[in-house]
């Protein structure tokens, strides 16, 4: 197999001397999508700012796409909760798209009709091509997630990390999001999901890694998400 | 109509005081938006006021002369530290910035009353002058004016991510105390450039009222631009025609750079009537 | 993009409008209905200035009674007035630091008649914390001889400026120097009818310096140790000042005119002393308003003395 898209290995994050993660291992390749399934406080949160670069890893390494994350930033896409975002913001579903391409533009240019047409396409591939022109802020929760995820698939990344990505939001925009990102499944790009939906984590993901500070257990979704597995990683937070 | 609207700008020092104050519209209509949409109200408010102990050591040091270049070295000094402050997580608190705000404008009274006899210089700059600019002044700045638009017309894309989601912002590699602090020190230009004509203490009404009424107009941001830009300017022509007028022929003295201010304002209250009115018209959704 | 377009634009037409036609004022040498346009700052020099022109001057007088003339902001009106004046009296001595900017914005283009030319200035007193070199007392007006040097100054460039009325102003100096002469021997007289031991001053602020050393009184101090009215007092200043006052046997305090006297009262009442205040009070930086009992320079200057022989005296 070629390398992976990502590889954590025996990573340890520690925010002012207490560890969030403890020698967590994951491996994602090409094509695939992880659940990172744990209860909150659990540091999924945190495993993704450790795989942007946004937080350093105390011991272990980080590796995407065969690079540092900082090196590998302009391949992989980030799609946050939308609830974090001001809904009064002035600003359009399209033109939110549009910053998906910001990178490829470059510094001092104006995003071009090449990144004004691949935003277009991402907002489709959504469903949310009628609602370009609206205030992304009058859109419903479960709309700007999928407007979200639009910038992300503009970017046209190879590997995309969802934060919480179904929280709140209405099935028709879930089946949206799950369409979309079966989608860039079969394109080869990789995945990282976070959630605690089980059922959600069985439709839109072929692995998962099960997580509370430590691993407990990482692999095929069915093999992942048992009952035992489940409760130990949901009871088991070692102090 | 035409000795209130028309008569006043014969006359070169008012043609001046327009000039700047139309100077001033573009460059505050086009900072406000930026502090709008980053919060940079209270910002923008603590360096007017810490600006002023660097306009007293420059004066203390060479006389008149020193005081631009002491507000300019306080105002670097201010968005250097205001940088630091958002990136410890700190500018979000309210105290640190008011603990900023009074401890150096007290640094200031405290020179100040060292040496007690130079207030005019002071109040100069307090409340401006707007009558006397020079055409040296209009000269600076237009040249504030250049490099401020120039950064953030050039920036406005990714100031704009930064303001919008500022993880993914930092996710896709933009540093964040970079955009920062050129932000920091736009805001710092526009108060040193502004405080020569309508002082510190009105300043702030340049930094946040333009784009706060074109925001109560439309959500787009050119559209909020525009409105701001247009707004300061209409105050500013409005303020001075008014305050000509009464001061010339009426006698009475209304300081010109507060009535541009109040002009200001008041375009701000209609522009929050008609939003309140059109909302209640359109009964479900006013205004998106 | 648009933007920066725009921008440029926007700065073109703002150029040309800055530099549309500096015009400034003409002077109105014999404009004016024939009368000399003549713009006066403070209250004082427009006295003079009314004085020596009579009717054949137009004075603008830029300062109203009771306005502070250390921090004035000119209005419209005042800057017009000056663009259009032939001659500017002014006080000098940095009493109006607002006063160069404002010329240079006006586009003036007559003669500065400075009033303190000629005048021997004081300099700081001393007595408040140091003052730099350069700082000197610009209430020169409170002692009539130096009145005299700034009417013949103010005379100078009148008759300089509109020298078909030379002979008037010649006329108008002579009989007003007369009478401040006459002025300045009343008030030494009337200072004399005060017993030696009762001539001390606590004023508010230190405006009184050149009429304190005419006229041999004893300078105690001031509630604002400054010439400029904006300094604050210290809590030491003010237990400084009340020792002092109790010390030398100082018998009133008195406030001023322009000034708000609830500092004076304050002091006043701690050393317990007689406060001069409100209608009563000394007119230090400005003449008092028309209808007034200090209107004009010679009936403020008899005013002061009045008040202060009669509640030294009493």
């Amino acid at each position: 197999m070629a390398e992976p898209a990502l590889l954590v290995d025996r990573a340890t994050v520690a925010y002012g001397g207490t560890a969030v993660l403890r020698d967590v291992s994951v491996e994602v390749c090409d094509g695939q999508t992880v659940a990172l399934v744990g209860p909150n406080g659990a540091g999924k949160s945190t495993l993704i700012r450790a795989v942007l670069g946004l937080v350093p890893v105390a011991a272990g390494a980080v590796t995407v796409l065969g690079r540092s994350p900082a090196a590998a930033r302009r391949d992989v896409a980030y799609v946050p909760q939308a609830d974090t975002l001001d809904p009064r913001f002035p600003i359009s579903a399209a033109q939110v798209v549009l910053m998906g391409r910001y990178r490829r533009a470059g510094w001092l240019r104006r995003p071009g009709r090449a990144d004004r047409a691949a935003a277009a396409e991402a907002l489709a591939a959504v469903g949310l091509a009628d609602r370009a022109r609206a205030r992304f802020g009058t859109l419903s929760g479960g709309q700007r997630q999928r407007v979200l995820l639009a910038r992300a698939i503009a970017q046209q990344p190879r590997l995309l990390l969802l934060d919480e990505p179904f929280n709140g939001v209405d099935s028709v925009s879930q089946d949206a999001l799950l369409v979309a990102i079966g989608a860039l499944r079969r394109r080869g790009t990789a995945a990282v999901i976070s959630t605690h939906d089980l059922r959600l984590a069985h439709l839109a993901c072929d692995h998962a890694c099960l997580l509370n500070g430590r691993v407990y257990g990482v692999g095929p979704v069915a093999r992942v998400l048992t009952p035992d597995l489940l409760h130990a990683a949901y009871t088991g937070r070692a102090a | 109509m035409h000795a209130v609207l028309i008569e006043p700008f014969t006359v070169p020092f008012m043609r001046r005081a327009l000039a700047e104050l139309l100077l001033l519209a573009l460059l505050g209509g086009v900072v406000s938006v930026f502090v709008l949409v980053r919060r940079l109200g209270f910002v923008a408010d603590t360096t007017t006021h810490t600006v002023f102990p660097g306009v007293v050591i420059g004066h203390l040091s060479a006389g008149a002369a020193g005081v631009l270049p002491g507000a300019l070295v306080a105002a670097a000094v201010t968005a250097v530290l205001l940088t630091l402050l958002t990136r410890s997580g700190l500018v979000t608190d309210d105290t640190a910035l008011a603990v900023l705000l009074a401890g150096m404008f007290g640094l200031g009274v405290v020179l100040v009353s060292r040496r007690p006899s130079f207030t005019s210089d002071l109040t100069a700059f307090l409340f401006g002058r707007l009558l006397a600019v020079t055409t040296a002044q209009l000269w600076q700045t237009a040249a504030v004016a250049a490099v401020v638009l120039g950064v953030l017309g050039l920036l406005r894309k990714e100031l704009w991510l930064r303001a919008f989601d500022p993880v993914t912002s930092a996710a896709m590699g933009y540093r964040a105390w970079l955009l920062d602090l050129l932000l920091n020190v736009s805001v710092a230009l526009v108060v040193v450039a502004a405080a020569q004509s309508v002082g510190t203490i009105l300043v702030i009404a340049l930094l946040v009222v333009p784009a706060a009424a074109g925001r109560l107009l439309s959500s787009r941001p050119l559209v909020i631009t525009l409105t701001g830009v247009a707004a300061a300017a209409l105050a500013g022509y409005g303020g001075l025609a008014v305050s000509y007028r009464a001061s010339v022929t009426y006698g009475i003295p209304l300081a010109s750079g507060a009535t541009v201010v109040l002009v200001l304002i008041g375009l701000y209250v209609l522009a929050l009537l008609w939003s309140s009115l059109s909302s209640r018209l359109e009964g479900v959704r006013g205004g998106a | 993009m648009m933007r920066i377009r725009t921008f440029a634009a926007a700065a073109t037409v703002l150029a040309g409008l800055a530099g549309c036609g500096d015009t400034g004022g003409t002077p109105a040498a014999a404009g004016n209905g024939d009368r000399l346009a003549v713009v006066a700052t403070t209250t004082q020099v427009a006295d003079f200035a009314r004085a020596v022109g009579g009717d054949r001057v137009s004075v603008t007088q830029i300062l109203k009674p009771n306005i502070d003339p250390h921090d004035y902001e000119p209005t419209a009106a005042d800057v017009t007035a000056i663009g259009n004046a032939a001659v500017l009296v002014k006080n000098g001595i940095g009493l109006e630091g607002w006063l160069d900017a404002t010329v240079a914005a006006a586009g003036f283009k007559g003669t500065v008649a400075d009033a303190s030319t000629g005048v021997r200035l004081r300099d700081g007193s001393g007595d408040g914390e140091g003052e730099g070199e350069g700082e000197r007392d610009p209430h020169i007006w409170h002692d009539p001889r130096n009145a005299k040097l700034m009417v013949a100054t103010i005379e100078r460039a009148f008759a300089a400026a509109a020298p078909a009325d030379a002979a008037v102003f010649e006329r108008n100096l002579g009989s007003y120097t007369t009478r401040l002469d006459e002025l300045d021997a009343t008030i030494a007289a009337r200072i004399a009818s005060l017993p030696p031991g009762n001539r001390k001053l606590v004023t508010n602020h230190d405006a009184f310096g050149y009429y304190i050393d005419r006229y041999g009184l004893q300078y105690v101090g001031a509630i604002i140790p400054s010439f400029d009215t904006s300094a604050e007092l210290s809590a030491k200043d003010v237990d400084d000042i009340v020792a002092k006052i109790r010390r030398t046997g100082t018998t009133a305090v008195f406030s001023e005119s322009s000034l708000p006297p609830k500092t004076a009262e304050a002091i006043g009442r701690q050393a317990g002393v007689k406060v001069v205040a409100g209608e009563d009070a000394l007119y230090g930086d400005t003449l008092g308003p028309e209808g007034s009992d200090g209107d004009t320079y010679l009936k403020m200057e008899t005013h002061n003395t009045d008040t202060i022989v009669r509640a030294l005296g009493g």
